[in-house]
């Protein structure tokens, strides 16, 4: 690792001043992602502008909907009981993220910040249509998760931007969701395949009002499932139905082969777990 | 069974709160002052000639205290044993794989030692590389060592009875191939070493090593310099699984830098050294041939072994001749085939790697067995006792076998997973799949040596110090040799302290691999134990003025039979031993066995001598997820003959791990290459097991008392993961009918499997 400088900011202007002041100048989170970048001198800053001081950073708010500060850890998501109450399906993707100690750490805007086309927060948050509040050199901004991501670990941000809080709709809480994550192991592994599904359909007569389907790890960044997501909404949810929205998800995916698995497998994992990710959904008992 | 106190109790690891509260040294919590960090530049190319190393620009950043390159050291090749000698410390002209160390560096700290790798100019001309075995063997492929010819560093064939004959002799015939893949040892602790020298230049090293004693031999001869000016001492041991039992070149260059700044120095790996460049398991390809009775007789088994040896030796002919003896030894077959080639690619090299050719073999054989079954609709368990081991018979390939529970592990591992009921009603994608194995349980003397010493003393105060060569890697041997010491001697553990593995302290030990240590340096405890309890019953009658023969050892008193108020406790005996008869009580023990017998044929490696062979059942129920391909196991059975647990807690832990490590290599343990290079040098692309992929573990322990071990103990260590692989495998193919002959069994491989079955 190489030497560098370390801030750390009392209030969000002082992080902004700090970035514009400083050459080469890193935010830090949770550090799960920079600190094994900087340990293998893939990325090198010199100067770190640590977030944690900024007082409520870190909240959980609830007026209907959601508002997450960045710095939230993916554990706090997990464990709210607001959350699991709401949009239990947050909370369960959080579940899958890493282990115990990286939640502990690790914060749901830096999963996004760091622009994982497998990042686990990214999927669901991004089916949850949420939007992204930024603090920047000229003030607030606001935008949608589906503008932020660009490509492998790369997001709209500027040099002078700190996301500052992520917004999932009121609307979100009538839908039922799941997170499926394929990976070799049950815990501590990057999705080869991340589908993340929220429906709102009527049990009994199986029709769909509308859907959302993000699909992760299968293109630069993480996408919506648009063309399947249109064969469903307004629809029966009939098996060959789905099956053919599965087809249609799997015809989205844009993946890569890797030696982690080959784009085929990959493109096949979107298709099964699409289907099977809705028919989960629909045969759940339990609402959320 | 014989009534024991201490031997075969449940006894905690002596070290286990230490361990636990973090206060356990380990070679990288050592700091010693004024000392400097060592770092080593390797090869970023696969085939390479070496024209020029330009130094000029790194020796003057500020904080850099010694550079070596090849012209600094001495040019002497090694690996494990010196007729197969092909490695320098630091290459001269060439560069053989991505990871071959070309300079080193010591620098007063490990950034600037690292900045100065980088400015260290190595002007190369690349060559072709070869990385895939069967390429590397065909006329015109790119040759590693000039003197190598078809890359092949060692060939090993062998025919027992007729070959011919036995196919002959065959109602069904069945030829398959598998391949297994490159299995990274993952110890927690990565390979750490410090070292000083005196002006006087004698050597000392703390070292994160099996076989302190053996590396300190390599060290001289290929430093050039006397075993005597070298102390090798080994502080824990953060795991080790046999990478460690060789020579690491980072260990020689430390031990050069020391003596050129006159400073301690500290080498240790990064975790991505640890992946690119320290051992691996060796890739194999495997082509069989079974010949079988429509009763399930093997009459005859042929191999075709292509072991992939990376870009030097190190063990690779060792494990070549193990692959060979472990695949012929199992099973009761009198016609056996084996060619193997050992054969250089230019990538990271294999070497000692838990069970040691052994989970090769055993995959290839455990899965063509389970064929056989199918074919001739016999039930896989019935199979394998039908042609079992049996105890104190001679091998077709003259291997004598003395204690063998081969028979009781198979059966006991059946009854306690329900093999039959399960088999029985079987459920959709759910499987079991069963498979045995073979290990030497004891090490083995056909390279000439097998030993292990200790010294066994008794204190001033009537407690007692064990010294012993070997050392506890963390499976837990000196718990378990204490407990034999601790037997003998009539007192609990704790009233027995230990020196060990420190080469200017202890009698020599050849290390802690080969499943031997329980057995060996067992058997060395026990002598030096028998011997002390005599030289305490001899002073007893002295001073009691009573015969020898009257007297018996209880609760740490010698007293005469039958008048328990004329005795001395182990305090009197102690106190009289040191200060008045000037004659302080210590024992020593020393095995080196067996005797190589006359039929041992050091070409073929027939009548290979092993004190003692352990034999093994791995039982693994599995569920499959059609939508992704996933492979669940759901429970595992693992039954053991290691003779007699000394303590079953430690026992359970080694075969517990051992079905960790092989479940891993089986489903996803995969060091990857890509052109030479290692695409997964890290936690995160390598993966093991989580505690959450481990499934409930139950483990058989069969207890066949053998007849020449400690209290009958043999050994466990390694042989808890060589069957565990094809008993996966096997359970997989019960489940869905999806036949994996290539480890490891991906997700990815079984769901193309089944989408191929449509
Ligand atoms: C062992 C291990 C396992 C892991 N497993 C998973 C997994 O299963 N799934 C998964 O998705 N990820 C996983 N990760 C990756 C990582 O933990 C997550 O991406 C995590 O959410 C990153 O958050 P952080 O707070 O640690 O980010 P940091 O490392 O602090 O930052 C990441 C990047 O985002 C930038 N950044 C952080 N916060 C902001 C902000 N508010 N505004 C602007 N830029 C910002 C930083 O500058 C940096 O470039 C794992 C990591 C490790 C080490």
């Amino acid at each position: 690792m190489k030497r560098f400088d370390y801030i750390r900011p009392g209030n969000m202007a002082d992080a902004i001043a700090a970035l514009q002041a400083n050459d080469e100048p890193y935010l830090l989170a949770g550090g799960t992602d920079l600190l094994i970048g900087m340990k293998t001198n893939a990325v090198k800053p010199k100067c770190l502008i640590d977030l944690k001081g900024i007082p409520g950073i870190d909240c959980i708010e609830y007026d209907n909907g959601f508002k997450l500060g960045a710095l939230t850890t993916v554990r706090d998501v997990e464990v709210s009981p607001l959350i699991r109450e709401k949009i239990p399906a947050l909370s369960e993707a959080a579940a899958t993220l890493g282990s115990i100690q990286i939640r502990n750490r690790a914060t749901i805007g830096g999963n996004l910040c760091h622009g994982s086309p497998a990042a686990d927060m990214a999927a669901i948050l991004l089916a949850m249509n949420c939007e992204l509040q930024m603090a920047t050199g000229n003030g607030a901004k606001t935008m949608g998760l589906d503008q932020f991501f660009t490509g492998p670990n790369s997001t709209v941000l500027n040099r002078n931007e700190v996301l500052a809080q992520i917004i999932i709709p009121k609307e979100i809480g009538q839908f039922k969701g799941i997170y499926l994550k394929h990976g070799p192991r049950k815990a501590m592994d990057i999705g080869i395949v991340n589908i993340a599904i929220l429906l709102d359909a009527d049990v009994s007569s199986g029709f769909c009002n509308q859907i959302m389907i993000a699909l992760g790890a299968v293109a630069p960044r993480p996408i919506r499932a648009k063309k399947a997501e249109a064969l469903l909404n307004a629809n029966r949810l009939t098996p060959e139905l789905i099956q053919e929205a599965a087809e249609a998800a799997s015809d989205e995916a844009t993946p890569i082969s890797d030696f982690r698995a080959s784009a085929g497998y990959r493109k096949d994992l979107v298709k099964n777990l699409v289907a099977k990710g809705i028919d989960q959904i629909l045969n759940s008992k339990d609402p959320s | 069974m014989a009534n024991f106190s201490i031997v075969g109790k449940r006894i905690p690891h002596r070290d286990a709160v230490e361990k636990v509260k973090g206060s356990a040294i380990f070679t990288s919590d050592i700091k010693l002052s004024g000392m400097l960090h060592g770092k080593i530049l390797r090869s970023p190319v696969p085939h390479a000639k070496i024209r020029n190393i330009d130094i000029s620009k790194a020796v003057k950043l500020k904080g850099v205290k010694a550079i070596l390159t090849s012209k600094d050291v001495p040019l002497i090749k090694y690996s494990i044993s010196p007729t197969w000698a092909d490695k320098l410390i630091l290459a001269d002209t060439k560069v053989r794989y991505i990871g071959d160390e070309i300079a080193a560096v010591a620098a007063v700290d490990e950034e600037i030692a690292e900045e100065a790798l980088e400015l260290i100019e190595v002007d190369w001309e690349e060559l072709p590389a070869v990385f895939d075995p069967l390429e590397a063997v065909q006329p015109g492929a790119p040759r590693l060592h000039d003197e190598v010819e078809n890359n092949i560093s060692k060939t090993m064939s062998m025919e027992c009875g007729s070959i011919e004959e036995g196919f002959a002799e065959a109602d069904v015939i069945l030829e398959d191939t598998f391949q297994t893949q490159a299995q990274s040892h993952c110890s927690l602790e990565t390979h750490c070493c410090i070292a000083t020298c005196s002006p006087t230049d004698d050597v000392k090293m703390w070292v994160s090593t099996q076989a302190p004693h053996p590396l300190r031999q390599r060290l001289a001869a290929t430093l050039n310099i006397d075993a005597a000016k070298i102390h090798v001492s080994a502080p824990f041991i953060g795991g080790a699984f046999g990478n460690k039992i060789d020579l690491e070149p980072a260990q020689a260059l430390c031990v050069l830098l020391a003596k050129k700044t006159g400073k301690p120095v500290k080498i240790e790996h990064s975790r991505k050294e640890q992946f690119i460049a320290t051992r691996m398991r060796h890739p194999t390809r495997c082509k069989l041939k079974f010949g079988v009775k429509r009763d399930g007789t093997i009459v005859a088994k042929q191999a075709e072994v292509v072991l992939d040896n990376g870009a030097y030796n190190s063990h690779g002919p060792a494990v070549l001749a193990y692959h060979n003896v472990m695949f012929s030894t199992l099973y009761r077959v009198k016609n056996i085939k084996y060619d193997g080639r050992l054969v250089y690619t230019n990538k990271n090299w294999g070497g000692a790697c838990r069970g040691y050719g052994d989970p090769q073999a055993s995959f290839a054989q455990e899965v063509m067995l389970d064929m056989i079954a199918e074919e001739l609709k016999m039930d896989p368990i019935d199979l394998r006792l039908k042609n079992a081991n049996i105890p104190n018979e001679v091998t077709a390939n003259a291997v004598q076998i003395t204690s063998c529970g081969l028979k009781e592990c198979l059966t006991q591992a059946r009854d306690k997973s329900e093999w039959t009921t399960k088999k029985a009603h079987k459920q959709k994608y759910r499987g079991i799949g069963v498979a045995a194995m073979i290990y030497t349980g004891g090490g083995s003397i056909g390279s000439g040596f097998n030993y292990s010493g200790a010294t066994l003393q008794m204190n001033a105060d009537g407690t007692f110090h064990l010294l012993m060569g070997a050392l506890d890697i963390g499976q837990g041997s000196n718990t378990v040799l204490t407990q034999m010491a601790a037997e003998i001697m009539g007192v609990d553990p704790e009233s027995i302290s230990l020196t060990t593995a420190d080469t200017d302290t202890t009698f020599p030990c050849m290390g802690t691999f080969g499943s031997r240590v329980t057995f060996c340096a067992g058997s060395a405890v026990t002598e030096a134990a028998h011997g002390l309890k005599k030289q305490i019953l001899e002073t007893g009658a002295e001073m009691l003025e009573a015969n020898i023969d009257d007297l018996e050892m209880k609760e740490k008193k010698v007293f005469v039979k039958g008048s328990p108020d004329r005795s001395l406790s182990y305090a009197e005996i102690g106190a009289a031993s040191f200060y008045k008869k000037k004659k302080p009580l210590v024992a020593h023990g020393y095995y080196n066995g067996p005797e190589v017998p006359p039929e041992f044929n050091p070409v073929t490696y027939e009548g290979y001598p092993s004190p003692a062979l352990v034999f093994g059942t791995h039982l693994a129920e599995v569920e499959v997820d059609p939508a992704t391909g996933k492979v669940e196991v759901l429970n595992f059975v693992a039954a053991h003959d290691l003779g007699r647990a000394i303590n079953p807690l430690l026992v359970e832990g080694q075969i517990e791990g051992g079905a960790v490590q092989g479940i891993g290599w089986a489903l996803m343990e995969n060091l990857q290459f890509e052109n030479g290079e290692v695409v997964n040098p890290n936690f995160h692309d390598y993966k093991m097991l989580t505690i959450k992929d481990v499934p409930k573990i139950s483990s058989l322990l069969v207890e066949t008392v053998d007849p020449n071990g400690p209290f009958g103990a043999k050994g466990i260590g390694e042989c808890a993961m060589v069957p565990t692989a094809p008993a996966i495998v096997n359970a997989i193919y019960d489940a869905v009918g999806v036949r994996i002959k290539d480890l490891p069994a991906t997700t990815e491989k079984v769901f193309q499997g089944l989408k191929t079955q449509g």
